[in-house]
């Protein structure tokens, strides 16, 4: 009787498991910031949604718009959507993702945005996040965190510049609008996540 | 190493006139993928002549070819046909590759004779390349 109700609830938290999609609620979750305090995406008060980002501290791309994901925090936390960073990498796969290299880190790039630890991994896996950056734009709906955007920053990892195409930004115009954003999905080429074993 | 965009790299895959292509995505600084070129080049070199190509696309930002793929490419040696994308929007081709890749790399794609039979948006090995190619 045991094994079978072991079972039972193992296929029923497998079958939960799977990631958000454009529409979604999802779930609270808490992390820890670099400050040692737990955040999660309501950290704002006021907040009309959160720029939820995966992102690390080795990656050139994630470097490459470190600059640009401050710039939409200081344009679009004032409006009601500020940016939550998460560090999803394991720190056996990749030692220069741990804890006290995020708070180097966010110290060196004085980054105004908490800069929390997924170090279990889930909270990655229930967004499906595949790379480093990926950005989930959440729309806040009475008490529901409303999935509404996934993707990309802009068109140019390379150069902000020239980046001509500025998704993220485009997406939350449109969610200030109360429209929904188009794409609500872009893909973008970034460093695989650190999976553990 | 050519420096392409997506849409010319379609047609070099559909001018391919062996039998298996396989397609690595990778980039110096990823570090998997750096990790994983040895076993490509040693299928390359195994089936070379057998209809068989391992094709390797690099990912460098095109400021970073003259001073960081170059060299690496001199470095390691490597003899399995090398690509460089120039698009600056992989969102444009992204999908084409394969519609479940979220863009991560090192990825893999092998071909039997234009279709895609393989997609791995992951690490690979020898023995798992090996077992795809059937030879």
């Amino acid at each position: 009787m045991k094994k079978v109700l072991l079972l039972f609830s193992c296929l029923l938290s497998l079958s939960a498991f799977s990631q958000y999609t454009i529409g979604s609620k999802v779930a609270a979750f808490s992390l820890k910031n670099i400050d040692g305090k737990m955040v999660g995406m309501n950290y704002q008060e006021n907040a009309k949604g959160v720029i939820v980002i995966f992102t690390c501290n080795h990656c050139p791309f994630s470097i490459a718009y470190e600059d640009r994901i401050i710039a939409l925090h200081e344009k679009y936390a004032p409006l009601g959507y500020p940016v939550l960073a998460i560090n999803p990498n394991n720190v056996l796969k990749s030692p220069d993702d741990s804890y006290e290299k995020m708070i180097e880190r966010a110290a060196e790039k004085k980054f105004p945005f908490p800069y929390v630890y997924d170090e279990t991994q889930e909270v990655a896996k229930a967004f499906g996040a595949k790379r480093t950056p990926h950005v989930f734009i959440l729309k806040k709906q009475k008490t529901d965190f409303v999935l509404k955007y996934i993707g990309a920053i802009d068109n140019n990892s390379e150069s902000a510049e020239k980046a001509n195409a500025k998704y993220a930004e485009d997406a939350l115009n449109a969610l200030l609008k109360n429209k929904d954003p188009e794409p609500s999905e872009v893909k973008a080429i970034g460093c695989t996540i650190k999976w553990k074993d | 190493m050519k420096s392409l965009s997506y849409a010319q790299f379609e047609k070099e895959m559909a001018a391919f006139e062996g039998e298996y292509l396989i397609v690595n995505y990778w980039a110096t600084w990823c570090r998997p993928c750096v990790e994983e070129m040895p076993d490509f080049e040693k299928i390359n070199a195994e089936f070379s002549g057998q209809g068989v190509s391992v094709w390797f696309v690099n990912l460098d930002f095109n400021s970073a070819v003259e001073k960081s793929v170059m060299p690496f490419i001199r470095k390691n040696n490597l003899q399995s046909k090398l690509f460089h994308l120039t698009d600056t929007d992989p969102n444009t081709w992204i999908d084409k590759v394969n519609k479940e890749w979220g863009g991560n790399i090192p990825a893999t794609a092998i071909y039997l004779k234009g279709n895609q039979i393989h997609f791995w948006a992951r690490s690979t090995n020898y023995d798992e390349l090996r077992a795809a190619i059937r030879k």
